[in-house]
């Protein structure tokens, strides 16, 4: 026991040491770091590669680089910007000019530091040339609303920071009010006529603008690889008093309407959907301009051949209204009852929902219509399965506890609220089938589910295996616990025991 | 009437009584398919709890000795079908989380076990279920021919007997399911033609785009098999072999087969023939060398 003190004391000279040599890292290296590469993967005109795409260490480059500065490899521009083409003589004419131009770079300063007997990186082909762990590391990079709205403040609202326009007249950018659109709009994926790719884009702006600001101290964005591609895109934001709906003018509801249409229009609440996503491409694509522009009733080669239907209709497309509400139904709270549901498409109700004309005010809201109150018609008691009593006991079924937890998952969502129409569609989630008329006092599972096993009905489970897909699926699907037969129904002793009775007994 | 005919009709009449009695359902869907169409089971692994209930249900049936279903331990290890146990429930650990796969004979529609049989004790039934006869000389082909590993040998007895799934063949000519189908608790086996399994399974994958994986393993597999398997994720994740390939393994060897007879009478002709030919030249030359 004496040597406690002596043990404590050894522990916090260790972690004092710990501390003191990870901060002396932190300011030595000047800059955050990471240790992962980056897979150079921009090289386009060399689509079939001979050897393993190069995973490359631009942190430890910055390190080793920190005297020479980032000139030892980006380029910079007439007004000392940096460029972000690599190498700066970037040749893609041919497959040989493009190889040539990395290697006479890359090759060329390790020789050039190995021959001044400075620290240098490899020379030949296999060290450079190797696959590399740790290469999944770097995710997309993104704006979100969140992050939207930091650079909102910290540029003092002054959207024209970063929005521009290109005048082609005059050769010049400029900024156009209420026409900001994504960057991704006019910046694809390579370099064309309409402007950089936006990987060049994006890191010329971005990364130029955040180091000025450094180097004239002011509080301003991060340099490294990780701030920005570390983390992958965040769920949806909720737009708060913290994070307002980023504003371009755009109306809070639009009544969808086209000259084609035989549907009622469409009271679309454009405020609240903004609530569930994190960027405006998550619906419009890059160009941020309204639907109808590029899908038209009949399809068109702007709209990739989508038509105005199958644009709101898509069951597959996470940008189409029924795509992303299916989806939806993936949920933990929803899989349980929506699993083993049959599609509800097509049906007058279905439509409706969406297609109700102009509607003043909330639009869910005003449509809700719950006439039921599920107190009057609700077994307090709970139900006692018995009727395939065996090996187990009965099952208990806490039938008004269970409806009750669905109905408190359903009020709370906006798309429930909107499609489940009225509480008595809770009922559906397990008395699937069930006539609509009958909706207050549906049938048995038994009316329908036979106690034997029926091979002229393949497709209609027999009870016992009813009840097990039913309770056990919507468990599974809502995370709860189905591994253990005896948290439904008790064993009438030992379950191995009666299992093991003689055949005929 | 011989007693061989005069047993058959007695058979045919008992088996016809017995099947009415016993499940006039099943007889009853059977009559005008039987001796029409293979009968087979359709395994829905996404719904395969791992219960083993089946394991124990195949033992009671046949006789077997009992497992103790609640231990749960055995699932660690894949475990391989034996002569006591004719179906094993393995766990496998997938992309969509653990999967449960029953695993015993598949009852190809051409099985290799009964090509490769000499005595013809491994047979294919007219209903598709794969039996094994008492006429066996204990050659053990039947066990290297099977793509699936399944046929195992007694090993241990006086008197070995190949043992593996009959698809209760015993219990179907009384008009019943075989006893996995009827102790399943989530109908994870189902037991009908094999083209309504066919059909059901289709049925699922349509409707459930998200839930299956679009293969129906058995479906083509070595020409075709009684057993079907759904499942969520790709069959490779779950033990299932994908170097099978679609050709019945029959195929493989009948054209050789076909061609020994053919050489064996064939090629003593061909050399009598020529013998006879060249016979009268070499008299002729070693006459008149002497």
């Amino acid at each position: 026991m004496k040597k406690t003190p002596l043990v404590c004391l050894f522990i916090v000279i260790g972690v004092g040491i710990f501390v003191l040599l990870g901060a002396m890292t932190e300011l030595y290296s000047g800059v955050a770091v990471n240790d992962y590469p980056i897979v150079v993967t921009d090289v386009a005109p060399l689509n079939t590669l001979e050897e393993v795409p190069i995973s490359f260490y631009h942190d430890k480059h910055v390190r080793a680089l920190e005297e020479e500065g980032c000139e030892s490899c980006h380029g910079r521009n007439a007004e000392g910007k940096y460029l972000f083409t690599y190498p700066p003589g970037r040749d893609e004419t041919s497959r040989r000019s493009l190889m040539d131009a990395y290697h006479d770079s890359c090759i060329g300063c390790h020789d050039d530091r190995l021959a001044a007997g400075k620290k240098s990186g490899p020379v030949t082909c296999g060290e450079c040339h190797v696959p590399r762990e740790g290469t999944g590391w770097m995710q997309p990079a993104g704006m979100d609303y969140a992050v939207h709205h930091t650079h909102e403040v910290a540029m003092n609202q002054q959207c024209d920071a970063c929005h521009h326009v290109y005048n082609e007249k005059e050769d010049r950018l400029e900024y156009a009010a209420g026409e900001e659109s994504s960057c991704r709009d006019c910046h694809r994926d390579v370099t064309t006529a309409s402007g950089a790719s936006f990987r060049e884009a994006a890191h010329f702006g971005c990364v130029n603008c955040h180091m000025e600001g450094q180097q004239r101290g002011e509080k301003s964005g991060p340099i490294a690889c990780e701030a920005c591609h570390g983390k992958a895109e965040k769920g949806p934001v909720m737009v708060s008093a913290d994070i307002p709906r980023p504003d371009r003018g755009q109306p809070e509801t639009i009544l969808l309407s086209s000259d084609d249409a035989t549907m009622k229009d469409v009271s679309f609440n454009h405020a609240t959907h903004e609530l569930t996503t994190n960027t405006c491409r998550a619906c419009h694509h890059e160009t941020l301009e309204s639907c109808d522009q590029c899908h038209t009733s009949r399809g068109d080669p702007a709209g990739g051949g989508v038509t105005l239907v199958d644009a709101f209709h898509n069951k597959t497309s996470m940008r189409s209204c029924v795509g992303c509400h299916n989806s939806m139904k993936e949920d933990a709270s929803c899989a349980g009852c929506h699993h083993s549901m049959v599609d509800a498409s097509m049906s007058e109700k279905y439509c409706s929902t969406c297609h109700t004309g102009p509607v003043e005010g909330e639009t869910v809201a005003t449509y809700m219509n719950r006439p039921i109150d599920l107190s009057a018609i609700l077994p307090d008691d709970d139900i006692i399965i018995d009727v395939l009593e065996d090996q187990y006991g009965p099952s208990t079924v806490p039938h008004s506890a269970i409806i009750r937890n669905l109905l408190d998952i359903s009020k709370g969502n906006r798309l429930a609220d909107a499609f489940h129409g009225d509480d008595i569609t809770i009922c559906a989630g397990c008395h699937h089938y069930s006539p609509p008329e009958q909706a207050e006092n549906p049938p048995l599972c038994r009316s329908c589910h036979t106690i034997d096993f029926n091979p002229e009905d393949l497709g209609k489970p027999r009870l016992i295996a009813a009840y097990h897909l039913q309770c056990m699926g919507c468990h599974q699907k809502m995370g709860l616990k189905t591994d253990d037969c005896t948290s439904c129904h008790a064993a009438k002793g030992d379950v191995a025991a009666i299992a093991r009775k003689e055949p005929g007994q | 009437m011989d007693r061989r005919s005069f047993l058959q009709v007695i058979g045919t009449a008992a088996t016809g009584v017995a099947g009415s009695l016993a499940a006039p359902g099943v007889s009853r869907a059977r009559s005008d398919k039987e001796e029409k169409e293979f009968y087979g089971i359709l395994v829905d692994t996404t719904r395969c709890i791992g219960c083993r209930s089946c394991e124990l249900a195949c033992a009671e049936v046949n006789g077997l000795p009992l497992p103790d279903i609640t231990d749960t331990s055995v699932l660690e290890t894949e475990r391989q079908t034996s002569e006591t146990q004719w179906t094993v429930i393995n766990a496998y650990e997938t992309d969509k989380g653990r999967v449960y796969v029953p695993k015993r004979c598949m009852h190809c529609n051409q099985a290799a076990c009964v090509s490769a049989c000499l005595v013809k004790a491994m047979e294919k039934q007219k209903s598709g279920h794969v039996t094994w006869d008492t006429n066996c000389m204990g050659c053990r082909l039947c066990m290297v021919s099977c793509p699936f590993d399944i046929p195992k040998f007694e090993y241990d007895k006086s008197l070995p007997k190949i043992q593996k799934c009959t698809m209760c063949w015993d219990r179907f000519k009384e008009g019943k399911i075989p006893g996995c189908v009827e102790a399943c608790p989530t109908e994870a086996l189902i037991f009908g033609t094999r083209r309504e399994l066919l059909e059901e399974a289709k049925r699922r994958i349509y409707q459930n785009p998200g839930t299956y994986n679009s293969h129906i393993y058995g479906e083509r597999e070595a020409g075709g098999t009684s057993h079907l398997y759904l499942s969520s994720v790709p069959f490779d994740q779950i033990g299932f072999r994908s170097d099978i390939g679609n050709t019945p393994y029959p195929e493989y060897s009948k054209g050789f087969l076909y061609a020994v007879p053919f050489v064996f009478v064939l090629w003593p002709v061909i050399m009598l023939g020529m013998n006879r030919a060249i016979e009268g030249k070499e008299k002729e030359t070693s006459e008149g060398h002497e």
